[in-house]
This record gives structure tokens, sequence and C-alpha cells, in this order.
């Protein structure tokens, strides 16, 4: 899952991206509101998290056009303004969750968790294909009960497939939601993580879930 | 509680009251002296009738009176009295009404003149009587030629009863008392009607004021259809509600300002430590986070010294030591920090300051002013920008300090010198809180200074300090230098 954090404290730009990168994240950083705007409307976030308060352009303006473009990537407002009448505003202008300074960092990190999975229709954690597990939560896999070992990366992907379960996943779109700017790009990377994976959740003797559309992308499915 | 409406209303009552009773009191002792006047003249005619037929002859007194062609002198229960008696000696006559063995009381008076006094009749009644002390006219008889006899004395008391009197003048009193009566309680109708609908203004201002709640103070008090005297107590109240408005509004933007900027260094402080606790780093990454918290705390000690500061300011509680200060001197000691940054962004600084220029004020204070008015200026000047310091002398020297500015307007003057307030209200740094020109003002107060700001071109501001000639110990003469 690819987090766009839109905020001008430096201080909270690195915590809350290092964080966010801990728990399993691909995190955009910027500063303010106009490259904020930019940034979001490109394809890839699956959540944006904007402070109002913004230069160049505020947090509720940035949301605005965002909406009014018909972009439906999720919006967590994350500000030190905390009266009702602003959450209810925040709210109304499109938001889909509105967090308040100073916070907790799990909260912020469960609220994300329920955003990621909210974009992808997704109300349990729990991801299930076949007898293969996917645990969006703990961030962890099981393959007919035993655990999956797998590196973050590897796991995002896995977890970005499993959310479009039986859908087919193009490796652009793998790129987009997994992988964050700073990444060199590679032209066999995603068939080489993706061939990891497979090793790893396909051991011998268990049933193909991963399965390769030729010239389209990947489909996890029974 | 007292009550205007109930204070008006006794006072109005009670002197009407009173001047109604003064009236009726000396209309009704008017009429009774005329009825009682008429009552007496009455009297006084019946006893001049009486005075006709009494006459001295040479040998005695005589009354020459027919008892039964007066049948009001007749025993009987109406009846009336008279007597006639020599002063000092016997009764010459009376009327037959009159018992001989009573006599009606006497009082004497100056002879030939009538008096009249009240009395018990003998029958009991209540009476009036005319008396008159006469000496009678002579009767010596025809062609008599002896020496007239000594005049005797006498005197007539004609009595009568005085219901007839009293009725009149208690009928009198009664309506009097009554007609009063019926003033009072008209006048205390109007009186009421009309005090209610002079204060009706007065209740719809009190009841405006009740209504009032921080959140209302912009609802003004309603001049339209207010009497004149109320209009300048409804003007000055809203313009008491429109400051009260402005600094409610002020200290909500304030609290609410000063939250959000504790807020923000909160959350990264406690995002950083949690960040740390949850996911330990090296050594040098853990001294890299205590180093961040550190410069955050930095700056909360920061915004709080300064709010202090300012608090202290406006205050007045700032300690004032007053020294000369050399402004030149000042201005160069403040400005050779900012200056490298200033160079490297080809802002060009000028100070038409001359070095003989000295003020005797409080030189941290001033200071103060000065740095933070610099500063402001060295963060706001664009690129190739120019910021000019100068001075300038009169009966007050004005120390002015302006620079090239982008995007700032003339509704933005007034709210310079705000806290918090910002153009942009984000933060482009963290060394920046929008408190820097707030804490000036506040020293500047403090100092007995004026410091204002104006916008004389659309890309230049100009903030000015005034000093008071009390402060001043040197004339300045205008000598710009280029630093």
């Amino acid at each position: 899952m690819r987090i766009l954090y839109v905020e001008d404290s430096r201080h909270l730009q690195k915590s809350v991206a290092t964080a966010l990168k801990r728990a399993g994240y691909s995190v955009d950083v910027c500063g303010d509101g106009a490259e904020g705007l930019h940034r979001a409307g490109s394809a890839g976030y699956d959540v944006a998290i904007l402070d109002i308060m913004l230069p160049v352009m505020d947090g509720m303006e940035i949301l605005r056009r965002l909406r009014a473009a018909g972009r439906d990537l999720q919006v967590l407002l994350l500000t030190a303004r905390d009266a009702v009448p602003e959450r209810v505003r925040g709210l109304q202008a499109g938001a889909d969750d509105y967090l308040v300074k100073p916070f907790a960092l799990d909260e912020l990190l469960a609220r994300v968790g329920v955003l990621c999975r909210r974009a992808y229709a997704k109300k349990n954690p729990l991801i299930t294909i076949g007898d293969l597990v996917v645990d969006t939560a703990r961030r962890s896999a099981a393959r007919a009960g035993t655990s999956v070992d797998l590196l973050p990366r590897e796991f995002r992907i896995l977890e970005y497939l499993a959310m479009r379960a039986g859908e087919v996943v193009s490796r652009t779109d793998i790129w987009n939601h997994v992988y964050d700017e700073l990444t060199e790009p590679m032209s066999n990377a995603v068939d080489s993580a993706i061939c990891t994976i497979r090793k790893k959740i396909e051991p011998p003797g268990s049933a193909r879930l991963l399965h390769t559309r030729r010239g389209m992308g990947y489909i996890l499915s029974e | 509680m007292t009550s205007l409406r109930r204070q008006l209303l006794a006072g109005i009552l009670g002197s009407l009251a009173l001047v109604l009773a003064i009236a009726g009191t000396a209309l009704f002792a008017h009429i009774r002296r005329a009825v009682v006047t008429e009552f007496d003249s009455a009297l006084a005619a019946r006893a001049n009738g009486l005075l006709l037929v009494v006459e001295q002859t040479r040998k005695k007194v005589d009354v020459d009176l027919k008892d039964k062609f007066i049948p009001e002198f007749q025993p009987g229960a109406e009846c009336d009295y008279y007597e006639i008696r020599q002063i000092g000696g016997p009764f010459i006559a009376r009327s037959p009404s009159l018992d001989v063995t009573r006599d009606l009381p006497g009082e004497t008076g100056p002879l030939g003149q009538f008096y009249f006094f009240d009395l018990p009749l003998p029958d009991g009644r209540r009476g009036r009587a005319a008396g008159i002390v006469f000496q009678p006219r002579l009767d010596l008889g025809k062609n008599n030629t002896d020496p007239p006899p000594a005049r005797v004395t006498l005197r007539l008391v004609v009595a009568t009863d005085r219901a007839r009197l009293d009725k009149v003048l208690a009928s009198s009193g009664t309506g009097f008392a009554l007609a009063g009566i019926a003033a009072l309680a008209a006048s205390a109708l109007g009186i009421f009607l009309a005090v209610r609908r002079a204060l009706a203004p007065v209740q719809r201002v009190a009841g405006h004021a009740a209504s009032l709640t921080e959140r209302s103070l912009g609802v003004e008090f309603p001049v339209a259809g207010m009497p004149r005297e109320i209009v300048p107590v409804c003007h000055r109240l809203n313009e008491l509600m429109s400051r009260l408005g402005a600094a409610f509004e002020r200290e909500s933007r304030f609290s609410s300002d000063i939250a959000h900027e504790l807020r923000t260094p909160l959350a990264e402080l406690r995002t950083l430590c949690e960040t740390a606790l949850r996911w330990p780093g090296g050594a040098e990454e853990s001294e890299a986070t205590i180093r961040e918290a550190a410069e955050i705390t930095l700056r909360m000690e920061r915004l709080v010294t300064t709010l202090l500061a300012i608090a202290r300011s406006e205050r007045g509680a700032a300690q004032s030591e007053r020294a000369a200060v050399a402004l030149a001197g000042l201005v160069h000691e403040i400005l050779e920090p900012l200056l490298r940054q200033m160079v490297e962004r080809l802002i060009t600084v000028t100070v038409g300051i001359p070095e003989s220029l000295t003020v005797t004020t409080d030189p941290a204070l001033l200071r103060v002013i000065l740095s933070n008015l610099l500063a402001n200026a060295g963060q706001h000047t664009p690129r190739s920008g120019m910021i000019r310091i100068a001075a300038t002398g009169g009966s007050i020297l004005h120390v002015t300090i302006s620079n090239t500015c982008a995007g700032l307007s003339e509704a933005d003057i007034p709210r310079l010198f705000e806290r918090f307030w910002r153009k942009d209200e984000a933060r482009p740094s963290s060394e920046r809180c929008g408190l820097g020109l707030a804490l000036a003002a506040a020293c500047a107060k403090s100092l007995g200074c004026d410091l204002s700001a104006s916008l004389p071109a659309p890309d230049t501001i100009v903030f000015t300090l005034s000093i008071p000639q009390e402060q001043r110990a040197g004339l300045p003469e205008f000598a710009p230098a280029v630093v």
C-alpha cells in the first residue's frame, strides 16, 4: 500500500514517514499544498494523509480539488484543529477520517490500515485465498496453517495482490502501489519479486494460487 | 432591589397627593369661610331687626317686640333664642323659647360691632350666635327739656341651631375628599401608563442586555424608535459591545492559536518518541532522535517564553532601566548576524541614522523591538529587495524600518501585530511562530512608544517606532549610510 503524507513540519514528516515505512507501507512525503495536490493527482496512492495548515495551498483545498477531479483515494486529515465544526467541515469536504494532533502512533497506524482496506472494500484484516491467509493487520501470511516468511516488500506485493484477489493486476499497478518514489526503477523488479513470493507461498505439492497472465499481469486466486 | 418604575410612581403619586391635599384644604377653607360668613350675616340681620325695637326712655329700657309675630323664637323643637342684657346688670328681654332659668352664654366685643361664636344651645343642640354690645336709641318724649339720662350699655345675643351650617360644611368636605381621591386614582392610572410607556425603551435595552452572551455580542442594541435620551446610551453600548466582541474574538483566536502552536510540537515530540520506542535504532539513530527532541523542546520553550514576555510587557511589568543608547550602534549590532543571509539574497540594506543620535530608554526592550522588526524585515524581504532603516526628527523621534514586501494588503495592516498572525497560515520554518511583531508592539507600549505599520506602496511596508521627546538625548541629523 502506498501512502502520500503532506505535512509542513519537517519533524513530523520524518517521524511519521519512518513509522509508516516500518509498518510496511510505501510512503512519499511533501511539504506544501501545491506539490501535495500534484502528487495526489497521480496514480498509485491508496491513502493520502493531509495536514490542513500548509504553505501555498491548505489541506482542505487539496481535498476539495481532489474530490472535484473525481479522485477517490482515501484521505485522512491530520491536523491540530480540534473543534467539532472543523472536523465536520473536513469530513463534509470529502475526508474519510480525521485525526487531531497530538495523536498516538498506534492509532494513526490503525486508521491508515482501515483506510487501506476500505480502499479495496475489505472489512476483515484477514484475506483468505484457498488455504492462503494474508493478515494485513499483523503483516503476516500463512499457507495451510504454516507461516510464510516474507520480506517487507514481498509482503506488500502479496498484500496488494490479496486486496485485489481475483483481479488481474498489471506490473505497473504493482509498481505504483508498492514502490515509493525513491526506489530506482528496474525493468524486472516486479517479476523477480513475484517469482520469490511464488516460491514462498507455493511449496512443492501445493495448489497454484499466484497465476501469470501473459502480457497482462498477475492474479491471485484459487 | 429598587425599581425605577416604582420609584417614579411613588414619587409622582406622593407629590400629586400632597398637592391635591393642600389645594383641597385651601379651597375647602375658603368655601367654609364663605358659608359661615353667609350664615353669620343672616344671624346679624336678625339681630339688627331686634336692635330696632330696643329704646331707652328716661326711666327704663323698653323693648317693643311682639313675640308672637316672630314664630322662630317661640318654644319648639327647632326654635331660636335671643337675649338682651345690660352689661354688668340684669337682663332686659329674652325670647319665649329661652327658659327663665337659663342664660345664653355671654361674650363681649367692641361697642357696635357684631361678633360671632359657637355655643351649646339650652336644649342641647349645637348652636351659633351673633352678639353685639350697643347703646339703645333714646326716647326722651316730646318738648322735654330735662337733661337726658345716662346711656345704658346693653348686649344682644341671637343664637340659632347650626345643624344646617354643619351639614353644608360636611357635605362640602366629603365632596372635596371624594373628588380628591377620584382625581388621585385617575391620575395614578394615567401616570402608571405614562411611566410604563416612557420606561419601555429602557426595558427593551435591559431585555437586550440580558439576552447577550459571548456569542451574541455582535447583535447591536436597537436604536430605531428609541427616545432621544436613550439613543446615545445605545450608541455607547454598541461601541462597547463592538470592542468587547473584538476582544473576545481576539482572545478566542489567541487561545485557539496557542493550542494549535503547542499541539504541533507536542505531536512532533510524541511521534518521535513513540517511533523511537517502537523501532529502536542504533546509538547514532538514538542520538539523532534525542537531538531532534531537544530541538522541538527548545522551540516550545521559546514559544512559551515569548508569550510570557508579551504578557508581562502588556501588563507593564517589564523592568524598565533607563540608559543612553546610541541608536545607530544598536542597529548595526542587531543587523550583523542577519547581514550574511541578506547579502546572499542580494538584499540592499541602508541605515540612515546619525552616529551621534542617542535615546534614553530601556536598552533591553529597545533591542527586543528593533531585533524583531529587523528579523521580520530580513525574513519577508524578497530576493533582490531593499531594507531601509532611518531616523527622522521633530517633536517625536521616528525610527522607520521599511522593506520590500509581497502579497500584503491594507486589510492585513491592523492584524500585523496580533499574536500568531501570519499572512500564510502554515509554518514555513520552525524558527517563526508569528509572535515577533506582537512582542515588539508590547515592548514599545511598555516603553511608552508607539509602533505602527503602513503600506505606502503595494510592495513596500514601513514600520515606525515613535519615541517621545523625553526619551531623546541627541538631535538626529539625516545622514544615510550604506551597510
